[in-house]
């Protein structure tokens, strides 16, 4: 630079202090030399010169500052650039590279695909059906009330009483709105022809409560449950635009309901419908208002909490009304009635009723899923190190060459985003196709024996999967990226393998780690496809105690305001079973109220003469039979099964369970012995007349209940049920398939009343498999994921033990050379492979445990911690060990030691 | 005088001063005198961080070269956005004086 360079050095000094830019400090001090020139040309001494200048530049630290942060700010916009044209060009090159190997990208791309859609799929299924509120307002604070009564059984529960429902809408000051709801199956006629729909029967609040608004006409009011007002419905909106057309003059019209005339008043706006339960109709729960109180808790009620409550304050409010119930309702409750029932009063969240046990079987499903998803992205990130492999001379290349850090990093990084990305997008279309797929193919609705899953029509791939999945997506993709990069973060283990020194500790750590990591996921999985299928095996040794082939089951519905006289109930039946067994298709035809499995939790009092007086009453489930009920089941009997001259002569005739007869017969003696059913014990009695041998009635794995079979008559001076006109029609064929009679019946029952209805016909093996369904659907599932675990285990152990032996090439010859015989060298290569595994075992027992407790509720006669299970997955995973090493192992012993020597 | 008008304005005289062809910073601050004498005092050092801010924007480009007197220096130059920055920024100065000018010639007692 040269002008007087030592005399202006303090000047350069100022400017250059920091970490000043060369260039914006040449660039002042340019400025000041030339202003300091141009005052000595024009006579200044040095001293003003430079005074002068300085006092026109004004703060020199200060604009260097300012124009520093200028250029730092330029600086990092530059950069962002370039690392954006870097990330362009990386991606473009990755895209080339994975196009090069087709077989590599496609397999990566479909096994993380799988992974994805598996856990997308449940978790959106999850998502719909446990973590999202039922689809109605303010659904968070909608509670159901109930009564447990552990004292009649575990676990069971009543619900209310129409007086309490009266005095909780007065009274309850944590409930802003009470209702009463329930669901039915209605025969409608419309011209002379019978349809059956769903119908929705309801207090008057209930239909705000949903949510529901009236479309023409109005909603139902509380003078509409009144037993003394004339009978209305409420369409729905469906209902009346696919069955009324969307006439609007409909409002009016009356329709026949059951055979009963009733007046259409309104059109509910939208899809408004009850839990799993699409309403074609509303009708309104009819009561008579401020009537006598009734031991009768038997209609459903849900209830909006006011701002503020939560079910457990609800729950201590509706428990003080409870307690005052002795002396509000003295005809109805009493402490000794408290006590032997140990009656209680709960609120609980209305959305945990409805999903029921349903969340229990997503959380495991959840849980094997995001194991499967792991255990794909081990395998994909095993892909990568593998590719890594043969990719290692083109990145060495690279980086010798010149490529940077940042470089590299993108180089890995485009290849996972560009695979994560594809497996993300195709996982997602699987997921939505498996996801309809289900909802298609399961019914809809928590069934017995938990066939089926709830509210599974609100199960959609939306914003909630999509994320997830796009999460997954992005994690795996950054582990792939990690766990490559921490292998070789330069580049330059890519260097000295091109230049053919040894591998790195750390790559062959990660490797195993990988392939530990899959083999204790096998295990889990293992272990618990392993449970599922013992507690199959016990399902499937059950005696159900009755014989299933050949029997058909349908529903019959007679349009009950039509039936309301015993002699037209029975006449029907008699009418209908005499026909059907005249047909030579047909061996026994038979009805009952409720076949075996599938009767729901429940029970009805059941006293008895003999009874001491100090011991609770029974509670029994109440089956109502018609003659052949037993003969048509197969179900076997001490003394006899009931015939038309019982119902006929109103012999008051009866059976009764083993189980029941044990408990309230002790002394053996059972036939001939008089019972009160649910009669009071004044009055008349019915007499046991046979007993059957215990049947599984609630489901496979539950215990047998007592039961108490009535006949479809009762018999005078007993307390009455109403005439059956909701049965099941129990048909034994003579051969062929059960379900070929229906036609046959169909047309019969049109017959003999074109008013009844018949539907829903299923073979009584269907009935037992889907009791088994619960578990079998489960195992099936764990099942795949285990087998796809252990593959995917079997080729990574494969991987890396061939990958081991590779690189080891030279030492074993080394060892061959000095004598070892090739069985040492095969048992040192099997026990690498079998130390791995070890490790996995491991881990996977903890695993076990956990993935055990989840599953309990599942397992039927086998513990959680089933040593013949974990011995058998054990003992398996041994085996794959063995297996994957064998080709390796015989690789390495018959490695010539001259030949390997030589080598490099 | 604001600094935000001083700024701004500063920049346009920047912008006005390159337009006639490429400039060192003490070439720039040289003709700004050259035209205001000392009717506007402006700091020269703020030239720099006002340079290096337009650089920044794309209105100008930044090149070393050889003054006159054989030293390096940092010339600025105009690009086609700078001078599109000028002439947007010259009608505006135009139409502030103007209206300004309107503002300050009325009268009292009479419309503006």
């Amino acid at each position: 630079m040269g002008w007087l360079p030592d005399k202006y050095q303090p000047l350069r000094d100022l400017v250059r202090r920091g970490d000043v830019d060369a260039d914006l400090q040449d660039e002042m001090t340019h400025h000041l030399e030339a202003q300091i020139e141009a005052n000595l040309a024009a006579g200044m001494t040095p001293e003003q010169a430079e005074a002068q200048a300085r006092q026109r530049f004004g703060d020199v630290t200060r604009y260097r500052r300012e124009a520093h942060r200028e250029d730092r700010s330029h600086r990092r916009s530059d950069q962002r650039r370039e690392s954006f044209t870097v990330a362009r060009q990386e991606i473009r090159r990755a895209w080339r590279s994975l196009r090069r190997t087709p077989s590599f990208s496609l397999v990566a791309v479909m096994t993380l695909a799988v992974g994805i859609a598996a856990s997308v799929a449940v978790f959106t299924v999850l998502d719909a059906i446990v973590l999202r509120p039922l689809p109605y307002p303010a659904a968070d604070r909608l509670v159901r009330i109930m009564h447990p009564v552990p004292k009649i059984g575990p676990g069971h529960e009543w619900n209310i009483s129409i007086a309490e429902f009266e005095l909780f809408q007065r009274e309850a000051r944590s409930l802003a709105v009470v209702a009463l709801y329930g669901n039915q199956r209605l025969t409608v006629s419309i011209d002379d022809q019978a349809n059956r729909i769903n119908a929705g029967m309801v207090s008057a609040g209930a239909l705000p409560l949903l949510g529901a608004s009236p479309l023409l006409g109005r909603l139902l009011v509380e003078s509409d449950n009144d037993v003394a007002s004339p009978t209305v419905v409420v369409l729905s909106e469906p209902y009346w635009r696919s069955r009324f057309g969307g006439a609007p003059d409909v409002v009016g019209a009356s329709i026949r309901i059951e055979g009963a005339t009733a007046e259409i008043v309104g059109v509910v706006a939208g899809n408004v419908a009850l839990p799993d339960w699409p309403v074609d109709l509303w009708v309104p729960q009819r009561y008579q208002p401020g009537g006598p109180p009734h031991n009768s808790h038997v209609y459903r009620a849900i209830a909006r909490l006011t701002e503020g409550a939560t079910p457990e304050t609800v729950s201590r409010e509706l428990a003080a009304l409870a307690a005052g119930y002795i002396d509000r309702f003295p005809t109805v409750y009493s402490q000794r009635f408290m006590e032997n029932t140990g009656f209680t009063t709960r609120a609980v969240p209305w959305k945990d009723t409805v999903v029921g046990e349903a969340p229990r079987t997503l959380w495991v499903l959840f849980a094997a899923s995001i194991l499967v998803l792991l255990i794909a992205a081990a395998n994909v990130a095993n892909l990568f190190l593998v590719r890594s492999q043969t990719l290692r001379r083109e990145v060495a290349v690279r980086a010798l060459l010149g490529a940077n850090r940042r470089q590299l990093a993108w180089h890995h990084f485009a290849e996972a985003i560009l695979v994560a990305g594809a497996g993300l997008l195709v996982g997602l279309g699987l997921a939505w196709g498996g996801l309809r797929m289900l909802v298609a193919g399961l019914p809809n609705g928590a069934g017995p024996g938990g066939v089926t899953l709830p509210r599974l029509t609100e199960v959609v791939l939306d914003g909630h999967g999509v994320g997830f999945a796009a999460a997954v997506a992005l994690l795996a993709g950054l582990a792939f990226v990690v766990i490559q990069f921490t292998i070789d973060p330069k580049g330059g283990e890519a260097v000295r393998a091109a230049q053919g020194t040894t591998p790195s500790r750390r790559e062959n750590a990660t490797r195993h780690l990988l392939v530990v990591t899959q083999v204790a996921v096998a295990m889990v999985l293992l272990a618990a496809a392993g449970l599922l299928i013992r507690s199959l095996q016990s399902l499937r040794n059950v005696n159900p105690g009755f014989d299933p082939s050949g029997v058909m089951v349908a529903d019959l519905a007679l349009p009950f305001n039509e039936y309301r006289t015993y002699d037209r109930t029975t006449e029907f039946y008699r009418l209908l079973t005499q026909r059907l067994e005249e047909l030579p298709s047909i061996q026994v035809a038979s009805v009952g109220s409720v076949v075996p499995l599938e009767a729901e939790d429940g029970c009805s009092v059941f006293d008895y003469p003999d009874r001491d007086p100090s011991t609770n009453v029974a509670c029994i489930l109440n089956a109502i039979v018609g003659p052949g009920y037993f003969t048509a089941l197969g179900i076997k009997l001490d003394g006899r099964d009931l015939t038309w001259a019982d119902i006929d002569g109103k012999t008051g005739g009866m059976l009764i369970s083993d189980a029941l007869a044990r408990r309230i017969f002790p002394d053996g003696r059972v036939l001939d012995r008089a019972v009160n059913g649910p009669s009071p014990r004044t009055g008349a009695m019915y007499r046991v007349v046979g007993m059957t041998q215990d049947l599984r009635w609630e489901g496979l794995d539950r215990l047998p209940v007592e039961v108490g079979y009535f006949p479809i008559e009762a018999i005078p001076g007993t307390w009455l049920w109403s005439p059956p006109a909701r049965m099941r029609l129990i048909v034994k064929v003579s051969g062929g398939s059960p379900l070929a009679v229906m036609p046959e019946i169909r047309r019969l029952v049109r017959e003999i009343d074109p008013g009844a209805a018949v539907e829903n016909p299923r073979t009584m093996d269907d009935i037992v498999t889907a009791s088994m369904r619960r578990v079998s659907v489960l195992m099936l599932l764990l099942g795949i994921s285990a087998a796809a675990a252990l593959f995917l285990s079997v080729i990574g152990l494969y991987g890396v033990i061939a990958y081991t032996v590779a690189r080891r090439t030279r030492e074993i010859g080394v060892r061959i050379a000095i004598g070892a015989p090739a069985g040492s060298v095969r048992r040192t290569v099997v026990r690498q492979s079998l130390m791995v595994v070890a490790a996995g075992i491991g881990i996977g027992l903890l695993g076990t445990l956990v993935m055990g407790r989840l599953l309990a509720s599942f397992l039927v006669g086998v513990a959680p911690n089933d040593p013949v299970t974990l011995i058998a997955v054990v003992a398996v995973l041994a085996a794959v060990a063995v297996v994957a090493s064998l080709r390796p192992a015989m690789r390495a012993a018959a490695i010539d030691p001259v030949v390997a020597l030589r080598s490099d | 005088m604001s600094l935000d008008l001083l700024q701004g304005t500063l920049d346009m005289l920047i912008l006005k001063a390159l337009s006639w062809g490429p400039n060192h910073g003490f070439g720039v601050a040289r003709w700004i005198e050259a035209r205001t004498g000392d009717a506007l005092v402006i700091e020269e050092g703020s030239l720099y961080p006002a340079l290096h801010r337009m650089t920044r924007k794309g209105w100008l480009r930044a090149q070393w070269g050889i003054t006159a007197n054989k030293r390096r220096a940092r010339y600025y130059e105009l690009t086609p956005a700078g001078r599109e920055q000028l002439s947007t920024e010259s009608r505006n100065w135009n139409r502030f004086t103007q209206v300004v000018g309107l503002v300050m010639a009325s009268e009292p007692g009479r419309s503006a």
